[in-house]
């Protein structure tokens, strides 16, 4: 059985040493390959079997959406499991590390393309743990959030969706005073230190997709 | 007696994970090899750190294998129901 892979890395040169690389197989054909996931993304995906993505690459929706299509598997530029746990969770099968043999690297691109997840030896027992102590961060962050008020949640949901000061009041119809307040108090409950701290953990709450908050416009 | 999944296995501290030519084993303070760990042991003795329940352990496995819930269930306590068989984790006060 042939295999057809598509390659995304934003370096011209390791790109083409991949597409050497990997193209004296017999079980392996090239597809499309991109500098960008954006341009990966647009393509068409319907031959495809698996895609080999940079983990530089690291845009959350585009490689979702790219997961979504085909079996992804990330080419993790050092030996860390933090982009791999990131890929993971939105639907990557697995990585390769740079010091992996052709052979290897073949045998994981036939793995991911059965649907079978692909951890790098050495890096799951550190993977695990990462995932491990993530999952407590959320739980807590979860915990934290159950304790604002229905209008501070709210602000939340609107702050992580970039909304500013000025548009967030004119949504809430109340003053920017007043979603400043919210906003600190917050920040507060939910021990962030900045707005983009608080837009990180929205988006990762999945708390910045609540639609149309704001809709009552009561005193707060 | 199923293994309790609420439970927290932690590594005895006399013990310590030697690599030798790729493969890893668990050893004793002498040196003496009592088990070997495959890539998914080593993972799973890793994260015995006393402080894990076996359901986080389950759920963060979820996140990194396709494999049904129940399978991983049976899996992660079936190796850690070995490592207590084998005497190499503390005996839960």
């Amino acid at each position: 059985m042939t295999f057809c892979l598509a390659i995304a890395d934003e370096d011209n040169m390791l790109r083409s040493a991949l597409i050497e690389y990997l193209n004296d197989s017999d079980a392996l054909t090239i597809g499309p390959t991109a500098d960008t996931l954006s341009e990966l993304a647009a393509g068409e995906f319907s031959a495809i079997d698996v895609a080999l993505v940079s983990s530089r690459l690291t845009d959350p929706e585009l490689l979702a959406d790219v997961s979504a299509k085909t079996s992804v598997l990330i080419l993790l530029k050092q030996a860390s499991g933090s982009d791999l746990v990131s890929a993971l969770e939105v639907g990557a099968m697995g990585g390769v590390t740079m010091t992996s043999t052709p052979a290897a690297l073949l045998a994981n691109i036939e793995a991911a393309a059965r649907g079978e997840a692909c951890v790098p030896r050495g890096l799951l027992g550190g993977l695990l743990q990462r995932l491990i102590h993530r999952n407590r961060e959320l739980m807590a962050a979860d915990q934290k959030l159950a304790s604002l008020s229905r209008r501070e949640r709210e602000v939340f949901a609107l702050l992580g969706q970039g909304l500013e000061i000025d548009e967030i009041a004119n949504r809430l119809v109340v003053t920017p005073q007043t979603v400043r307040t919210h906003a600190y108090n917050l920040m507060t409950k939910l021990g962030v230190h900045s707005r983009l701290e608080a837009v990180r953990l929205a988006q990762e709450l999945g708390v910045a997709n609540d639609s149309q908050p704001g809709a009552s416009n009561a005193a707060g | 007696m199923p293994l309790d999944s609420t439970r927290k296995p932690l590594r005895r501290h006399d013990l310590s994970v030697s690599e030798s030519e790729g493969v890893f084993h668990v050893v004793d303070q002498s040196g003496t090899p009592l088990f070997r760990l495959n890539d998914t042991a080593r993972a799973l003795w890793d994260v015995c750190d006393g402080e894990t329940s076996i359901d986080e352990i389950i759920s963060a496995a979820g996140q990194l294998f396709a494999a049904p819930t129940p399978v991983l269930r049976a899996d992660v306590i079936q190796g850690i129901e070995e490592f207590y068989a084998m005497g190499l984790l503390e005996a839960e006060r």
